[in-house]
């Protein structure tokens, strides 16, 4: 490849990192301004991450979504990895089609529908059961989980596929009984996958601004709809204070997902 | 008492059946293989016998006991898997040693066997690596320790060597054969390979289809083999085929082999006249000469000699166009390539089968 080839794909490949991650890198840099206006830059400063740590309500709402993200990322992760080894493992089962078509609708289904959905459920499960009594941070966690487990599942169902089920066979033959075989094999051999999709159900959770704005209620204020709600009243650069803290954290657990999901014994 | 005792065992997937009414005894101390070429039933039938999978119909008795119905877990049964399938988050020990703790062993007397057992399989100083860390020879011998560690009834064995180098895989049927002899544990083999399964096994049984072909020592088997699959399984043999012509009493028979003429041969089990049946010429039958029976002669051309080391395998064009190897001694004169040829043999060890 000649010199002048080589540096227009160079060129190419720096558009789209470009278009990819220019909005990201305007907004980081920003995060330093000293200046309140959004446009201007006139210095270098902490001030808006200062500020932000005396926000009470957006730390508040931080910590909310925090234990949201976790109680939701632990429950998807119970019953996504129920629901992945169900897929793979039993052969045939009555309604196993209907359980993986179930399972992938609810990751293309649009979120809006989800939201609709899950609070018109809520709403008839409070007025005939009269639970979950009112819509608050235990309908958000609820709902997020719901659509948590279907990533988890498809990540379990994607690891025991390339699993040896001589694996499980083995264990069997060597005096196993099948609880004891998924401790003591299967659950240790998808613990990378399970720790993936914890993170993964979690970075979803703490992300999610339209499923949480349908089910939540009055006094249960996530974090995405502070923000939402606060940049409707105007910019203000603790938005991009916190939006910098937040896609560092949110970087780091995936690149936590992504080491743990690649990870391989053999 | 038989080891193994199977009544009329079926197994089915769908309208087919993998194993399909399989009668068989296997005696105590036997080291038993069973082999066919791939989808003949073999794998399936082990997998009955370990309880991986429930028959359809029949029984199986191991020792005294009944198990056609018992879960894996509660069989005097190990197996060692094609694929190894060592626990890779395990240790070596702690995968000899995962049977163990299931059959509530003490933890001292853990200790001693998996010890014991990594000694007989040359793999003491091996104890603390992953599978992964393991060569593929020493994974199959982690594997087959802890299959042995139980000192199971009966050793179920699934194309052990398939995953092996070919120089390691002669090493490795000495020391199977060796252990089985040592621990005096009943075997039973699996594989494609009718060599390995003549080197190792006391008995044989040939599969096809489901069924049991063929049964007995391998010599039995390789010497007289039940029919036509059998015997194009069994090495590489040529096959001519043609129609029975005279039967005399003492076992020879001549076959009428078309333009190849009349042929020859020692007759498996009772042939009728005019019936089709197939001459066997193995290479080791065949030697290059110009005297003896007429019957017991067919005129070649010298093709392509192959040099195998402690043989040469000379290919010899018949008159019909198709290729036969002769072995040779690795001293003998090679005929040059398109020199005629006359290959004869002794009627009374080339076998004629039922097609």
């Amino acid at each position: 490849m000649t010199g002048a080839a080589r540096a227009r794909l160079y060129a190419i490949l720096g558009l789209g990192y470009a278009f990819l991650y220019l909005p990201i890198a305007v907004l980081v840099v920003f995060s330093f301004n000293a200046s309140p206006l959004l446009t201007e830059w006139s210095g270098f400063s902490l001030r808006w991450y200062v500020a932000l740590l005396d926000n009470r309500r957006l730390v508040s709402a931080a910590a909310l979504s925090i234990a949201i993200a976790a109680a939701s990322a632990s429950v998807a992760t119970v019953l996504g990895a129920a629901a992945g080894l169900a897929l793979a493992r039993l052969r045939r089962f009555r309604g196993r089609g209907a359980l993986g078509g179930a399972l992938a609708a609810l990751l293309v289904m649009p979120e809006i529908l989800t939201g609709v959905t899950l609070l018109l459920l809520f709403v008839a499960a409070e007025r005939v059961a009269g639970w979950p009594a009112e819509r608050g941070a235990l309908t958000v966690a609820i709902a997020h989980a719901t659509f948590a487990m279907a990533y988890v599942a498809t990540l379990v169902q994607a690891r025991l596929a390339d699993q040896d089920p001589a694996l499980e066979e083995a264990a069997a033959d060597l005096g196993a009984r099948p609880a004891d075989i998924l401790r003591s094999v299967t659950l240790p051999l998808l613990a990378p996958a399970l720790a993936a999709g914890w993170l993964l159900a979690f970075t979803l959770s703490i992300d999610d601004l339209v499923v949480a704005s349908f089910v939540s209620g009055p006094g249960a204020t996530t974090l995405p709809m502070l923000v939402f709600a606060s940049v409707r009243l105007g910019l203000s650069p603790q938005v991009n204070a916190l939006a910098t803290l937040w896609i560092l954290a949110v970087a780091l657990a995936l690149l936590v997902a992504v080491r743990l999901g690649g990870r391989r014994h053999d | 008492m038989a080891a193994i005792q199977i009544e009329r065992l079926t197994r089915r997937h769908g309208p087919v059946a993998a194993v399909d009414g399989v009668d068989l005894a296997i005696g105590e101390g036997e080291f038993f293989a069973l082999v066919g070429p791939s989808g003949c039933g073999k794998t399936s039938l082990l997998r009955l016998i370990a309880g991986l999978d429930p028959p359809d119909e029949g029984r199986i008795r191991i020792g005294d006991l009944d198990v056609t119905g018992a879960p894996p877990w509660d069989r005097p049964v190990n197996t060692v898997f094609q694929s190894y399938a060592l626990f890779p988050h395990l240790s070596a020990g702690d995968n000899v040693a995962y049977g163990l703790v299931r059959a509530g062993m003490p933890r001292s007397q853990i200790a001693r066997r998996v010890a014991e057992m990594l000694s007989l399989v040359q793999l003491s100083e091996f104890a603390g690596r992953k599978p992964h860390q393991l060569s593929g020879g020493q994974r199959q011998r982690v594997a087959l320790a802890r299959a042995l560690a139980r000192l199971p009834r009966v050793l179920l064995l699934d194309e052990p060597m398939a995953a092996l180098d070919r120089g390691l895989r002669d090493d490795t049927r000495r020391q199977l054969h060796a252990l089985q002899r040592r621990l005096g544990i009943t075997f039973v083999l699996v594989t494609h390979d009718q060599e390995e399964a003549f080197a190792v096994a006391d008995r044989m049984a040939v599969m096809r289809a489901g069924r049991i072909v063929q049964l007995g020592t391998p010599r039995a088997v390789y010497e007289a083999p039940a029919d036509r699959h059998v015997a194009a399984f069994l090495g590489r043999a040529a096959l001519l085929d043609g129609v029975v012509l005279a039967a005399a009493d003492d076992g020879r028979v001549v076959i009428d082999c078309g333009p190849l003429g009349r042929l020859a041969g020692r007759a498996v089990g009772t042939l009728a006249l005019g019936q089709t049946a197939t001459l066997v010429l193995r290479p080791e039958h065949l030697r290059l000469g110009a005297e003896g029976d007429d019957h017991a002669a067919l005129p070649a051309t010298a093709g392509h000699a192959a040099f195998h080391g402690e043989s040469v395998s000379l290919g010899a064009i018949l008159a019909d166009g198709r290729e036969i190897a002769v072995s040779l001694a690795p001293r003998a004169a090679c005929p040059a390539p398109g020199a005629p040829l006359r290959l004869a043999w002794d009627p009374a060890v080339a076998p004629v089968v039922p097609a």
